[in-house]
Formats: C-alpha cells, sequence, structure tokens
C-alpha cells in the first residue's frame, strides 16, 4: 500500500519549496515555534468550508523556500472534532513533505499518543521535543537521542519561546523532505487478540480503494471511527463491529479502550527507556500560586479582583489617552471657509479623529490585558472555577473563554465558540457572546454614562449585563435542542508573560479591528454629514420617532446613529460627536436618555460583522433568530428601562 | 446498530463483574485533594469515555486528585503528568480503587 511519494519539491525563484506542517497537542508551544519559524511572514485564514482557523506562513533558510501551515492542536487523530478531522485529512490528502510533530517534553506521555497515531498514519515525521527546559524544571530528563531510536524519526531537543534547537529542527525536516535520511518507524503492535483482527480487516480491506494506509484504516475501525466507516463498504463495516465486539468480549471493556489502553502501554516502555526521573516533583512558587487562584474561595475574590481592576485600568487608562488625543486634535483644526470644506472636515477627518480618540484608547488596553491572561494561561483557572455555573445554562466552564473574549469583540469570541464540543454548546455560548457588551459598545457606556453620568453607573449597567447574559444563556439552553458534553479540559502550567509573545497577539487581535473600523469612520463621517447636509436623514428620523422619541424617551437625532450602529456600535455616539462638533455629550442627552441610550446600544442587535460571522456558524435562519429576539428585547427593556429611571430619578 | 435498547448503559456492562473482582469502587468525586487511585472502570457517554481515554485516562492508571470546588464543580487532577479538569458528571463515571499512600 505504500503510497509513492508525489514530487512536491518544485523549483520557484531557483529555490527548492517544500511543504511542512506543525502538528501536536494543544499547549505544546506549536504557536510559539511558528511564529519563530515564520516571523511576520503569516497569513490567517479559513480551512476550506471550515470555521477553523487556518495558519500559514514561510521561511526561506540555506536557499529553500518553506512553507508552514499550522495544523490545531488536537490530542488525537480520531474524529470527534472538526480539528482532528481537518489535520488528518491535510496530512493524508495534501500530502505535506514533512509533519513537525512538536511535543512537550514535560508531558511526554500523553503527547506520544498522537506520535503514535501520526506513526500509524505513516506520516513523514520529525518530532520536536518542544520545552526540555520546563521538563528539567520538573526533574524530568528525556533522552532524544534513544527516544529517536526507540520511535525511529528524528528526535530534536528545542525550546521554542527562545528560539533554541530551531535551525537544526529545519535542516533535519529538510533532510527528510529530500530523503537524506530515512525513517524506520517503529511498528505500532498490539496485543495478539487484536492484533489478529486488524489482520483480517487488512485482509478484507486489500480490495477497497481507500487512501488512507490499510493498516490505519484496520484500526480506527476497530476503534469506530465514523468518518472511516464512510469511506469503506458496508461489509467491511459489519466485520469490524463484529470484531470489536468479539474483543469487548474477551477483555471485558470496548475495543477502542482496549486500543487506547495498549498504545499507552507501548509509550509506558518508550518513557521507560528514554525518560530519567531526575529530581522528585516539588511544589514550587508557581504551584503555590496556582494553588491560590484555584482556590475554592480564595479563587474566587482573586477572579473577581482580576476583573473589576482589568475594567477600571481600560476605563481610566482609556480615559486619560483619549482626553489627550482629543486636546491634541483640537489644536490642529485648521480654519476652513467654504461649506463644502467643513463639511469634508467635520466628516471625514471627524470620523478620522473620533476613531483615533474612542476606539485606540480602549481596545488596545484591552486585548493587551486579555493577551496578558491569556500568556498566563489564567483563563483555564477561571474556566475550572466557574464550570458549576456555567452548567446551570447548559454549557460548561470553557465557555467563559469566548465569554471573557466578548468584552472585546463578538467575531472573535463567536469564532472561540468551537471550542466547545457540541454544535448545542457552541450555539448557547455564541448566543449569550451577541450580549456580552464589546469594546465597541463599551465605548458608548464609557463614553456618554461613565464620563458624564458617574462611573457607578456603568459599573451597574456591566452588572446589570451579567444578569441578563446568565439570563439568555439560560433561555438559549431551554429552547435548544441537542446535546451538551461536560467539561475535560487540560490545564497548562502558569507562567510569566513574555513581552514579545503579549504584543504580538495583541497585534493579531487589534489588526483587523483597526484596518476595518478606520475606513467605515472616515467614510461613514463623510457620507453623513455630506447627508445631512443635503437634508435626507430627518425624514427617516421621523420615521423612527416612534419607537426612539416615544417608547424610548431618546432625542429624534438618535435614529440615524441607532442605524449606523448595525455598522459598528460606536457609531452611536461617533455620529451625534460629529454632527454637533462635539464630544460633550450633556449638551445633547439628558442623564437618563444617556443610561437609556447606553442600554439600548448594548443589546440591540449584532454588529453587521458579527452577524455575519453567526450566519456562517449557524445559518441563515438562527442568525435571524438571534437578531430579531436582540431587537425585541432591547427596544422592550429598553423602554421599561426609561420609564424606571424616570420614576426612580 | 440501534437495534439494542438495552445497551443504553453504555458499553460497560460488567460493572458487577468487576466489583467482584476489586470490591468497592469510588468515583474521582469521592477522592479527597491529595488522594490517589487506580482507574478501573469507565462508565458514561462513549464518546466521553473515549476522550478520556485518549488523554491517557484508562484502566490502571494512577490518577491524582489535586483539586476540587465544592458544591458540584470540578476536580483536577493529575494523570501521566499532565493536569486535567475534569466537570463533575464526567468525573462521576470514572471510577477508581483508593490507592494508600505507602505502595
Amino acid at each position: 500500500m505504500s503510497a509513492c511519494h508525489k514530487p512536491s519539491s518544485t523549483k520557484k525563484d531557483d529555490k527548492v519549496s517544500f511543504v511542512m506542517a506543525l502538528a501536536g497537542n494543544a499547549n505544546v508551544g506549536k504557536s510559539t515555534l511558528f511564529n519563530q519559524l515564520t516571523g511576520l511572514h503569516q497569513h490567517v485564514g479559513n480551512w476550506p468550508g471550515k470555521t477553523v482557523e487556518r495558519r500559514e506562513g514561510s521561511l526561506v533558510v540555506d536557499g529553500y523556500a518553506i512553507d508552514i501551515i499550522d495544523l490545531p492542536g488536537i490530542y488525537s487523530l480520531s474524529t470527534f472534532s472538526i480539528e482532528e478531522l481537518i489535520s488528518r485529512e491535510y496530512i493524508v490528502f495534501d500530502r505535506p513533505d514533512v509533519v513537525i510533530n512538536v511535543v512537550d517534553a514535560s508531558v511526554l506521555e500523553r503527547n506520544l499518543y498522537f506520535t503514535l497515531q501520526l506513526l500509524e498514519l505513516q506520516a513523514p515525521i520529525v518530532i520536536a521535543l518542544n520545552m526540555v527546559d520546563l521538563a528539567e524544571d520538573k526533574g524530568l530528563s528525556v533522552d532524544a537521542k534513544k527516544l529517536s531510536e526507540l520511535l525511529g524519526v528524528p528526535v530534536v531537543p528545542t525550546v521554542a519561546s527562545k528560539g533554541i534547537g530551531i535551525y537544526e529542527l529545519i535542516r533535519q525536516a529538510i533532510n527528510l523532505a529530500e530523503h537524506k535520511i530515512k525513517l524506520r518507524p517503529m511498528n505500532v503492535t498490539y496485543s495478539k487478540d487484536v492484533e489478529e483482527r486488524i489482520k483480517k480487516l487488512m485482509e478484507l480491506l486489500k480490495d477497497e480503494n481507500i487512501y488512507y494506509p490499510i493498516r490505519f484504516v484496520a484500526v480506527k475501525l476497530l476503534e469506530g471511527d465514523e468518518d472511516i466507516k464512510r469511506r469503506v463498504s458496508k461489509k467491511v463495516v459489519e466485520t469490524a463491529e463484529k470484531l470489536a465486539k468479539e474483543i469487548e468480549e474477551i477483555r471485558g471493556i470496548p475495543a477502542p479502550i482496549v486500543i487506547a489502553s495498549e498504545r499507552y502501554a507501548i509509550i509506558g516502555k518508550i518513557i521507560k527507556e528514554a525518560q530519567k526521573v531526575l529530581a522528585p516533583y516539588k511544589i514550587g512558587l508557581i504551584e503555590k500560586i496556582d494553588q491560590l487562584l484555584t482556590h475554592k474561595i480564595l479563587g474566587y475574590l482573586i477572579m473577581v479582583a482580576v476583573f473589576f481592576s482589568s475594567f477600571y485600568a481600560i476605563f481610566t487608562f482609556g480615559d486619560y489617552l483619549s482626553t489627550i488625543l482629543s486636546e491634541a486634535f483640537d489644536t490642529i483644526k485648521p480654519s476652513i471657509i467654504s461649506v463644502t470644506g467643513e463639511i469634508l472636515w467635520e466628516g471625514f477627518f471627524g470620523g478620522f479623529i473620533a476613531g483615533v480618540t474612542l476606539l485606540i484608547p480602549f481596545v488596545i488596553p484591552f486585548y493587551f490585558l486579555l493577551s496578558v491572561l491569556e500568556d498566563v494561561g489564567y483563563l483555564p483557572r477561571v474556566a475550572f472555577l466557574l464550570d458549576n455555573v456555567m452548567h446551570k445554562v447548559g454549557l460548561h466552564g470553557k465557555a467563559i473563554i469566548p465569554l471573557i473574549m466578548g468584552y472585546g469583540c463578538s467575531v472573535p469570541a463567536c469564532y472561540a465558540c468551537r471550542i466547545m464540543e457540541t454544535p448545542r454548546e457552541r450555539l448557547i455560548s455564541a448566543f449569550a457572546v451577541t450580549f456580552i457588551p464589546c469594546t465597541a459598545r463599551l465605548v458608548v457606556i464609557y463614553g456618554l454614562v461613565g464620563t458624564f453620568v458617574g462611573i457607578e453607573w456603568a459599573y451597574l449597567l456591566l452588572l446589570v449585563n451579567l444578569v441578563i447574559v446568565i439570563g439568555m444563556a439560560k433561555l438559549a439552553f431551554k429552547v435548544c435542542p441537542g446535546e451538551s458534553m461536560g467539561l475535560i479540559m487540560e490545564v497548562p502550567p502558569l507562567r510569566l508573560p513574555a513581552l514579545k509573545t503579549v504584543l504580538t497577539q495583541t497585534w493579531n487581535n487589534i489588526k483587523s479591528i483597526m484596518y476595518v473600523v478606520f475606513p467605515i469612520y472616515i467614510l461613514g463621517g463623510g457620507i453623513l454629514a455630506m447627508l445631512y447636509s443635503l437634508n435626507v436623514l430627518q425624514p427617516v428620523e421621523g420615521l423612527m420617532a416612534p419607537l426612539t422619541v416615544e417608547w424610548l424617551g431618546l432625542p429624534a437625532y438618535t435614529g440615524i446613529p441607532l442605524l449606523f450602529g448595525v455598522v459598528r456600535k460606536e457609531m452611536i455616539i461617533i455620529m451625534p460627536a460629529i454632527l454637533f462638533g462635539t464630544t460633550n455629550f450633556e449638551l445633547l442627552f439628558t442623564p437618563i436618555q444617556m443610561i437609556t441610550l447606553a442600554f439600548v446600544a448594548m443589546y440591540y442587535v449584532p454588529c453587521v460583522s458579527t452577524f455575519m460571522i453567526l450566519k456562517k456558524e449557524f445559518g441563515w435562519k438562527t442568525a435571524c433568530y438571534i437578531a430579531i429576539s436582540q431587537l425585541a428585547f432591547a427596544t422592550f427593556i429598553g423602554g421599561l428601562f426609561y420609564r424606571a429611571l424616570h420614576a426612580l430619578l | 446498530m440501534k437495534n439494542n435498547g438495552a445497551e443504553h448503559s453504555g458499553p460497560y456492562r460488567h460493572r458487577h463483574r468487576y466489583r467482584q473482582r476489586f470490591g468497592d469502587l469510588v468515583s474521582l468525586l469521592e477522592l479527597k485533594n491529595g488522594q490517589k487511585g487506580v482507574v478501573v472502570l469507565l462508565e458514561g457517554d462513549e464518546k466521553v469515555i473515549r476522550r478520556l481515554s485518549e488523554l491517557g485516562i484508562v484502566p490502571d492508571t494512577v490518577v491524582e486528585v489535586i483539586n476540587s470546588i465544592p458544591f458540584g464543580g470540578p476536580v483536577e487532577i493529575l494523570v501521566r503528568g499532565s493536569k486535567l479538569v475534569i466537570g463533575k458528571d464526567i468525573a462521576k463515571g470514572v471510577l477508581v480503587r483508593v490507592e494508600s499512600d505507602e505502595e
């Protein structure tokens, strides 16, 4: 069956080019390695037809042009998750010249489970034995040479975060791609009961037309792999199911678990020879801090303190920066004589200024802090602490990660919902995300309420929001059919944040927002100013008046900003600022109007980008349902809110 | 292959056999922090069991509970050198024989 290697090394610009894929578990430093290899030559997209991020980059080394594909972090090559299927199909169908298997030397045993399956898949692999420094800290020493002998593939020790071993790794990969070294991959052999049945299946599979290695297919069939089952004839599937049953009868446990156990038994033997325990495991300072962060009482107090101080820092720092920037811009305003010039200046440049003074001070600090929390490894701890709370709304702890990201931008947060295992959980969490105020809405809350009514009112809105998010998630939980799975999550070790990683991460997050937002502000501001001077918007405001003026008690001129807010929520305050030439909103709204407007802005509809993501992930129907339910909720509750404020204040 | 409703109880229809062989088993939820157990059997949804087994939670594996949240919260365990957090409903199905420290 040994499928012949396609002649993939092609000449381009006098350089030999190769394609290499990075594969491995989550949290093994794969992304760090990817960044080290490709630097800024990266392209982030999606796998065709899937909502899984596809990261691709390139590098030139020793005259070779190498394309690097960063496969998603996975623990197995079964097909329970889209990520696993994508990785498997990529390796088999696209045939990268080399698969660089990144393994965490400090959790070698668990990482080799994936490696074993790569060997079974007959992938051309080179192993990056990463985080050897961390392993040493844990008192573990891994003999790379021994490991290489046992597995029959090259093993290169690396510390990706420090750039150690990376050149050697890529050299080995090139050697393999050029067939200068030959792999002698170990045979993954199971016990007699299992092997007999694998052989039987392989015999049957001889006549099947299938692209995967036959032995891999036989093993996966015994493991009950749904995707592989679809690729073979019914007869084979039936035989496989019968054989799997026989294994279960003999062992008393189901065949997939027998196979997993035996893989771990094989790994156990490898570990015994290649890994030494130098020092007994002892609890260090970081471990002690970890215990505090996840303590059943203190952990929660710390969590509240962390989130509260983050918001406080963003608000105060944002305000400070925003004021400085506004003042700086005020001094450079030229004197303009013509009316057209005035419109252009106020519109286009006004949009630009609004973007700089409102967005940058809040968005950048948010993503910076989020990147720090991510890099430190704090988010999985929060998932641990909040698991039982999330269970009440049909989710589990991991869902807190997209929810926190929602405070930045709903778009990546909706993407992040794919870390949830089932479609139902993905939908509930994405629905909840759309109710979380993103930085655009935080700017509205802060710019209006925080600045002109009082910061305590801004916090109150955020607290009320928490209740609403929980209520809405609970509602979605009741309404959505489907299954929920519990929490199974690896907890990566806590570590000190690396400035470079944090900055790269921050930039990656804000980059797209900046590129999209500024043109919209500038164009939107200009168009709006022109339309106003032509008197075409006033009738629209008149049409919206029953809702905006009568029911919500807002000034008529909030109609158009609310319409534009569908594109970007900050437009809701940026537009009045442009139209009236002031960011002193006290002149434009009463305090109650400000609070009501901020409330409506928080919920009334997902912005266009979020809507498109929802459509992509869940289809038109669901996206429309979400938008309509939000509109109904915001207008109805907004009106009640306005009346309640009036009665109270 | 959905012709047999009796299989609903999951792939493990042999719990009694294990009980006879090993005496009383406890779930991960019943272990105190710092206590170790040897996995004897996994109960629950097939997908969940397979995910657990891929992460190294298979029969004869030593697991140590290192942290837990009361009132239906998850447990954090140390298994094969990695730390995993497992929700209550799943942890309930991981049955272990309690390991005394002297062994």
